[in-house]
């Protein structure tokens, strides 16, 4: 029993010693938070202590290939040298490689096992393969199974066609709940998007392109309409069908003697059926009676017959009732202020221009400018009203 | 008394997994060449990941080939990094808290790793799946068997040892290659 014992406690010491000689945990802690790179001969502390980025999305490209085989080792001495292998695979950069390149050899039985569930009869043999991530399917797929005849570029063109082939082959991706896939497809059928047809361009032979800049010739004037010298005109158009009522044709009658008077005596006034007159002028059936005044055969103002009840034929007339008496009491108590002047200013000037429409002179302005005018200048007078503090 | 003990330890026991679909996919013939025979934990877990990876001088580092002498005994992080510079073998030779994004990544990006895992010991990590938090971990005392931990038990098996990794720098493996009819 006591034998028993001393054995154990010998059993017990001797793997715990091994336990101890297995992993040195003083270094361990020693060293912290350190990332150590050992690249081949070289040594170094890198100072981000993160991992690199993830390479899980790369393609597979295998060779496997045998001991004494002429093709394999000019196919291992092309992939290191040559562009267009080393497009697809980059066994000297393989962090910067396209794909993950593997060497192996069919006797190695650290590795052949790999491959028992395919057949490989003639070497060197190429295999493409899926990421193992799954983003391009089954990463056991065989996408490419080939043999090297020499050339590198034709293996390459070989691989990369059928990578595309496998590629184009692959279904979508089923998206991971239908109820998930919010902000996928809109919740309606949108209508089908029409694209422009292509607008044919002239087929160009870059030799025939002239560089010198061709001579840049003045841009055509406008030709100018006729002027017809002093020549305004009332047109009235009616309907020959429908009449004027006696009301429509007295208002009527008040706009031209208006617009006469405004116009002076130079005015020519001419009566025209909408049928003759929809041929020169944008005149609607729907607008007739209407009256148009022209200036030099173009039209200034167009006045519809709906609008008749609401238009003031009568020339205004000036009359003492028009002084602005307030402002005057304004001025001669309190002293100047602005409203009061402005109004005084405002009435003037409607004296003298009621005046010159008396006489038949020519106005300054017309009476729509002239009303634009003194509403600017009674915003102004409101504007100096000074407001009790 | 012995049937209750039995399930005991299977109840206890990490989860056996096996070895297909994992980053590292070794087969058991293989696993059993890396078994532990005289402290060498580190040089197995290495060796593990080297084969994995067809790194002959990583593969072959527990014996006297061409790649240079074997590698025997205990190691912490300088003495693999002196071996690992004599016989040229790219890796990352990682101390500290970053060693977790390390396994994340070599897991993620079809790589294993040797991991500190267990009391002063080494083990080869073969996988990880994130959606199911399961670490897949082959002890070289037993590399018949894979080892699945959870979250929780995990981190307390990397932490016994103390947090350090050694992750070679070479491509990954293929996957198993069969035919599939695509086109």
């Amino acid at each position: 029993m006591q034998r028993m014992w001393f054995v154990m406690l010998a059993l017990v010491t001797s793997v715990a010693q091994a336990q101890v000689s297995e992993v040195d945990q003083n270094e361990v802690l020693r060293r912290g938070d350190a990332v150590e790179y050992i690249g081949g001969t070289k040594a170094e502390w890198l100072v981000a202590l993160g991992p690199p980025a993830d390479d899980k999305d790369k393609w597979f490209i295998t060779v496997v290939s045998m001991q004494g085989c002429p093709g394999c080792q000019k196919l291992k001495r092309d992939w290191q040298s040559n562009e267009w292998l080393q497009s697809l695979a980059n066994p000297n950069n393989p962090k910067d490689s396209w794909a993950h390149f593997n060497f192996y050899d069919k006797d190695d039985r650290s590795q052949n096992w790999r491959f028992k569930k395919i057949k490989i009869e003639a070497f060197p043999t190429i295999l493409v393969q899926p990421p193992r991530s799954g983003r391009y399917g089954d990463p056991k797929t065989i996408v490419f199974q080939g043999i090297y005849r020499g050339d590198p570029k034709d293996l390459a063109k070989e691989i990369v066609a059928a990578i595309r082939k496998y590629v184009a082959k692959l279904k979508p991706r089923q998206s991971k709940g239908h109820e998930q896939a919010v902000g996928v497809d809109p919740p309606w059928d949108p209508a089908p998007k029409v694209e422009p047809e292509p607008v044919p361009t002239p087929a160009v032979d870059p030799l025939d392109v002239i560089n010198i800049p061709p001579d840049v010739k003045p841009a055509p004037q406008p030709e100018e309409a006729p002027v017809l010298d002093g020549y305004p005109e009332a047109v009235v158009v009616t309907d020959a069908f429908d009449g004027l009522s006696p009301q429509v044709h007295d208002q009527i009658r008040s706009i031209l003697a208006g617009l006469e008077h405004r116009r002076g005596k130079s005015l020519k006034i001419r009566f025209m059926d909408w049928e003759d007159a929809r041929k020169r002028f944008p005149v609607r059936r729907d607008e007739v009676p209407v009256v148009l005044l022209t200036s030099n055969g173009r039209i200034e103002d167009k006045l519809s017959a709906r609008l008749l009840p609401y238009v003031e034929t009568e020339p205004q007339q000036v009359t003492l009732a028009d002084i602005p008496w307030p402002a005057i009491l304004t001025l001669v108590s309190t002293g100047f202020s602005v409203p009061a002047a402005v109004a005084l200013g405002i009435f003037a000037v409607r004296l003298v221009r009621a005046r010159r429409e008396k006489l038949g002179k020519p106005l300054l302005v017309d009476e729509a400018t002239f009303q634009q005018i003194l509403a600017a200048l009674q915003a102004f007078a409101n504007t100096q009203v000074k407001q009790p503090k | 008394m012995m049937k209750q003990l039995v399930w005991l330890i299977v109840l206890l026991a990490p989860g056996v997994a096996r070895a297909d679909g994992l980053a590292v996919d070794l087969p058991e013939e293989i696993r059993r060449w890396y078994r532990n025979p005289d402290g060498s934990c580190v040089q197995c877990s290495i060796g593990m990941c080297g084969v994995d990876q067809n790194v002959p001088a990583a593969a072959t580092i527990l014996w006297d080939t061409d790649y240079g002498p074997r590698e025997r005994g205990g190691s912490g992080p300088s003495r693999v990094a002196d071996y690992c510079r004599e016989r040229q073998i790219r890796v990352y030779n990682i101390t500290g808290s970053t060693t977790w994004d390390w396994m994340k990544w070599a897991t993620r990006n079809g790589r294993g790793a040797a991991i500190g895992a267990g009391s002063y010991h080494f083990q080869t990590l073969m996988g990880y799946d994130p959606a199911s938090g399961t670490w897949s971990v082959c002890n070289n005392n037993s590399p018949d068997l894979i080892d699945e931990y959870d979250e929780a038990g995990f981190r307390r098996l990397h932490l016994a040892s103390g947090q350090w990794i050694v992750v070679l720098d070479y491509p990954p493996h293929p996957a198993q290659p069969e035919y599939v009819r695509w086109w």
